[in-house]
């Protein structure tokens, strides 16, 4: 019986993985369509995709919204958890409710009302107000990870370093902040990647100017399936990988530090 | 329970009972022990010696590596947990989370097919067993630590199983809730007659609870007995050392007299011993005093050993004195004193006289290497 | 209120005035342009007053065709217009030909106006014409509502369906549903399972296992759709190994079929399932499990009665998760399934980018929201768990 179970759990994790590993091959193959096994091994589309400029843009429109996305959202986010940690008022509960909707609200809805709102003060067509955009579905998650080790921090550290004839803004910079920090980076880390892989979002409010990675790869899968997507889509997987080996090196950093503050 | 019949002698049976989870490191080594019927028997040592294993196994969630598991004269190494009828408490009480009080207790019987209107019957019973009736419908996560050891003690025992197994039940208990709850179990105990094997790591509660003791280490029970046997009979040192506090003075064997020997330490002051060890003239020993042993003043007579002390220290301990002498050629020694006996308030820096019986002073071979 | 209330309410506020005019102000706007109607008064201003006036029975008082030559007058290439028409055809084909008749006609239009508008076209002469742009003069409409739940009403004031060729929008919303649904139970069957082995691993296999479910939960959803776009492809993979293997002669159609939607979107959202699971299971000591087979619970007993219940929260954190984001899925279905494999989410970007009727773009996101909304609540009062008071404790 329990073995009957492994084996399935093993042909559900080989499904998972199974179409990013099959992207690979396909993105260094020499042949002009999609298919496997590849004619033969090359480089040729990821020459393409580095020597065209459209993709160049878009992945450098990426970066830079994503970049600006995570600043604005973990600043944002992580002032707002420590708010809601720090206070205790009639309807926090409402605002904490506000906080976490666009969590809940599905994307396609929040994509085409920001688009309509967003035109009437000129924010479509313009990566401020994608980045805008992209801060508003991020920071929620910012404020959870944040919040997250917030409360998991234990305030008789704080409260310790005080009594050491540390001031409070010593005691939080030098005792709290590293302390905290793994949930902070985790939050900003997945905020970039909220922005960076965003895509409906970006059809609303972005012209072929302002087109991100996922913006230029969806219009070329409707335009002509070439290898060159496969590239572009390894790319992507490389830099959701980087992303992905950043959040479990603060993770594991944080949970180091929680267990050496328990003592163990 | 058939109280018509002797109890058997051999309920249960560890015959050569080894246990390794990873194939190297042997966690329970060769482990023999019968368990009478309608006994308490306590299962004592040190962190990591391979209590909870024992436990595990007689359980039916481990499986042992080699020997034999009987129950009632039957093996029962590859009998399911479920049909084995083993009562049991955890540490953590393992109340299930989605369930009443009521629920809870009535899971047992559900599992085992009580008639309905039995099993009401039984619950209310048990509840009031353990004075919880008032908050049948509450869930665990509601319950204070008192009132969840006492839920899941009366889940354990509500459906008469054949014997109850508990591991540390009262270690997350506070000491006062503790102490409290071990004359609990010990009254129900008695007025059930079931047959009860309980871990713990606190010696105290081992000696107030149970029938006979079992002192484990390393994997191997080192000392089985009634809690004064174990206590004041200790079959080796790590047994003597393990239960209670000791002085522990080392020297050499320079004469046997019977079970008496000299020992002389290495300052070449003399003192003397019960061999429990087979200790041989020349051979490197230890000898044991437990602090309670020592007592002030008295004069040299024959069964004493006395000695010339300086008082280095005292410490108060409000029901006991605590005394560190300081003995010229053993070294420092402690004793302690019931305030009665203290009448006689040395001060530090004063000298006087001590002595203890050579009865209990005990002699083993020097400690090992540790394992 | 105390001091660290003030100040904490303090750094709350940049992030919550963001949301609050970035996110809820449109999507507040939203809701209230599903029943804006600002088109017919915009265009005919003086008709509109007018038509205020009548009752709405016949006859038709002089006063209403007489305001509207006057504002067709006015109305020479101006975009009102053009909107209004092209609003008023989306409630009936042929209306917006039928204005711009008038329209051209006005200049050289005689009283008594009623008549000659009659001789323009004839439909002017009917009075449910009229009533018509009386119910749409008014500055709020449900029509848009209505036709998102394929009715519509007549000049009467009744409500109809609409005719059987239009009819596409209750099917729309049930197929987006059961997508939905099919998607999570599916995510659920076969995330239980997969979760549940995790959580039993240690060491080197768990952390391989738990990169099979982190790694594709970090790579981005477009990218995994195309991966599966790609390999489901009539010359994909998928087809060419089934062939090599000598399994099918012709490439058989996978993309732009339901089970393609199916399988793209169940391996898009089932890490979302499985990672909250794995976090409330791994949190289930083994000694419940023990416990209930101390007491004479057989291993499915034990299974059902006990562990199932435990992690009952995490499968209702994870399958709310899946069916909250597949509600409102876009670009899988988009890119693998075909015309009649989308869903509500197709047709709101189609009426936002495609034919601007941000009317229908807005009812169909309000009803979206609305039916999620309490589909959720729904669920959260019949599933076990979800209520959170009985959460399994660590
Ligand atoms: N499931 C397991 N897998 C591998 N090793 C185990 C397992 N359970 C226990 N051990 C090892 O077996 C040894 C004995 O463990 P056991 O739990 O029986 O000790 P114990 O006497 O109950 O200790 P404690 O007083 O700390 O509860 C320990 O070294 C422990 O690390
Ligand atoms: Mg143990």
């Amino acid at each position: 019986m329990m073995r009957a179970v492994r084996i399935f759990a093993v042909l559900v994790l080989i499904f998972l993985v199974s179409p990013i590993l099959v992207i690979f091959p396909l993105s260094f193959s020499s042949g002009e369509v999609l298919t496997l096994p590849t004619p033969g091994w090359s480089l040729r589309w990821f020459q393409d995709f580095f020597l065209n400029e459209r993709w160049l843009l878009a992945t450098k429109h990426s970066v830079i919204v994503g970049l600006a996305t995570m600043v604005v959202a973990t600043v944002l986010g992580t002032l707002a958890a420590f708010g809601l940690y720090l206070s205790d008022f009639r309807g926090k509960k409402v605002v904490m409710a506000v906080l976490s909707l666009p969590m809940v609200v599905p994307v396609i809805v929040t994509a085409s009302s920001m688009y309509v709102a967003f035109s009437v003060v000129g924010l479509t067509n313009s990566l401020t107000g994608l980045v805008i955009a992209h801060t508003i579905i991020a920071a929620p998650y910012v404020v959870i990870t944040v919040l997250a080790a917030v409360q998991t921090f234990d305030m008789t550290l704080m409260r310790a370093a005080l009594s050491l004839g540390a001031n409070p803004v010593r005691a939080f910079i030098e005792v709290v902040m590293p302390m905290i920090m793994p949930g902070i980076v985790a939050g900003a880390v997945f905020a970039f990647a909220t922005s960076f892989d965003e895509l409906v979002i970006a059809i609303f409010l972005t012209g072929p100017e302002q087109f991100t990675l996922p913006r230029q790869m969806f219009a070329g899968l409707r335009e002509m399936l070439s290898p060159t997507i496969a590239a572009a889509a390894v790319v992507m997987i490389g830099f959701s990988v980087v992303l992905l080996l950043i959040t479990e090196y603060a993770r594991t950093r944080g949970e180091r530090l929680k267990q050496r503050a328990a003592g163990e | 329970m058939s109280s018509e019949n002797p109890p058997k002698e051999q309920f249960v049976r560890f015959e050569g009972v080894r246990k390794s989870y990873d194939g190297t490191v042997q966690v329970v080594r060769d482990l023999n022990l019968s368990i009478r019927e309608g006994e308490f028997l306590t299962l004592l040592g040190p962190s990591g010696s391979g209590k909870t294993t024992t436990l595990m196994m007689l359980a039916g969630f481990e499986k042992p590596t080699a020997g034999k598991i009987l129950f009632d004269g039957q093996v029962i190494n590859d009998m399911p947990t479920y049909k084995r009828n083993f009562g049991m408490v955890f540490q953590n009480y393992a109340l299930f989370p989605h369930m009443t009080v009521a629920e809870n207790v009535a899971f047992p019987l559900r599992m085992h097919r009580f008639p309905k209107s039995e099993q009401a019957e039984r619950v209310t019973r048990a509840l009031d067993m353990v004075q919880l009736h008032r908050i049948a419908d509450r869930h665990p996560t509601q319950l204070s630590g008192g009132q969840q050891q006492r839920v899941a003690l009366a889940r354990a025992l509500v459906f008469e199983p054949k014997m109850v197994l508990m591991d540390e039940p009262l270690g997350a208990l506070d000491k006062q809730l503790r102490e409290h709850m071990q004359l609990e179990i010990r009254a129900l105990h008695e007025k059930l007659g079931l047959t009860m094997l309980y871990v713990t790591h606190d010696q105290s509660e081992a000696l107030t609870m149970s029938d006979r003791v079992a002192i484990f280490n390393d994997g191997e029970i080192q000392h089985i007995d009634a809690p004064s046997e174990v206590y004041d009979r200790p079959r080796n040192a790590f047994v003597a050392k393990f239960m209670g506090e000791n002085n522990a003075v080392e020297g050499t064997v320079t004469a046997r007299d019977g079970d008496v020997i000299t020992l002389r330490t290495a300052a070449g002051r003399d003192l003397h011993g019960t061999a429990v060890d087979d200790l041989a003239i020349g051979q490197g020993a230890q000898v044991l005093v437990r602090p309670e042993q020592i007592s002030l003043g008295g004069l040299p007579a024959d069964g004493f050993d006395s000695f010339e002390a300086t008082v280095a220290d005292k410490i108060y301990h409000g029901d006991h004195l605590r005394i560190v002498l300081e003995i010229a050629g053993l070294g420092q020694v402690t004793a302690t004193f019931a305030h009665a006996e203290a009448e006689l308030h040395p001060e530090i820096g004063q000298t006087l006289t001590i002595r203890w019986r050579i009865a209990n002073a005990l002699a083993f071979a020097p400690d090992g290497p540790a394992r | 209120m105390t001091r660290n209330s003030k100040a904490g309410l303090a750094l709350i506020a940049p992030l919550l005035v963001l949301i609050l005019a970035g996110f809820v102000l449109p999507i507040a706007s939203t809701a209230l342009k599903a029943f804006d109607n600002p088109e017919v008064s915009a265009a005919l201003p003086r008709t509109t007053v007018a038509l205020g006036q009548w009752d709405g029975a016949a006859p038709l008082p002089d006063a209403v065709p007489d305001a509207f030559v006057a504002d067709l007058q006015d109305a020479m290439g101006n975009r009102a217009f053009g909107q209004m028409t092209r609003r008023l055809n989306f409630e009936e084909s042929g209306m917006r030909s039928l204005f711009f008749k008038a329209r051209r006609a006005a200049p050289g239009l005689e009283r008594p106006y009623a008549q000659a508008l009659a001789e323009v076209d004839p439909e002017w002469g009917r009075i449910e014409t009229w009533q018509m742009l009386k119910t749409h003069s008014n500055p709020y409409t449900a029509s848009y509502v209505l036709r998102s739940l394929d009715l519509r009403m007549e000049p009467d004031g009744t409500i109809v369906k609409v005719e059987p060729e239009q009819a596409i929008f209750v099917d729309l919303f049930i197929r987006t549903f059961a997508i939905s649904i099919w998607v999570t139970v599916i995510a659920v069957l076969l995330g239980y399972p997969t979760a549940y082995v995790l959580s039993t691993l240690k060491g080197r296999m768990e952390s391989l296992a738990l990169l099979c479910v982190l790694v594709p939960f970090w790579i981005s959803i477009l990218v995994r759709s195309t991966a599966w776009f790609i390999i489901l492809q009539r010359e994909g993979p998928i087809n060419a190994a089934l062939q090599f293997a000598g399994l099918i002669g012709e490439p058989q159609a996978i993309i732009f079929t339901r089970p393609a939607v199916y399988i793209a979107m169940v391996h898009v959202l089932l890490p979302f399932f499985i990672l909250p699971l794995l976090s409330v299971m791994k949190r289930i000591r083994a000694d419940y499990v023990r416990a209930a087979a101390s007491l004479g619970a057989r291993p499915w007993q034990q299974f059902l009665l006990v562990y199932l219940p435990m992690t009952m929260p995490g499968v209702a954190a994870g399958a709310l998760m899946v069916f909250m984001l597949s509600v409102g899925f876009y670009v899988t279905p988009a890119l693998v399934g075909g015309l009649r494999d989308q869903m509500v989410s197709y047709y709101i970007a189609y009426f936002t980018n495609t034919t601007i009727n941000l009317g229908m773009a807005a009812a169909l996101s309000l009803l979206l929201l609305v039916m999620t909304g309490v589909l959720v609540a729904v669920a959260g009062k019949l599933m076990p768990g979800m209520g959170g008071k009985q959460g399994a404790r660590s």
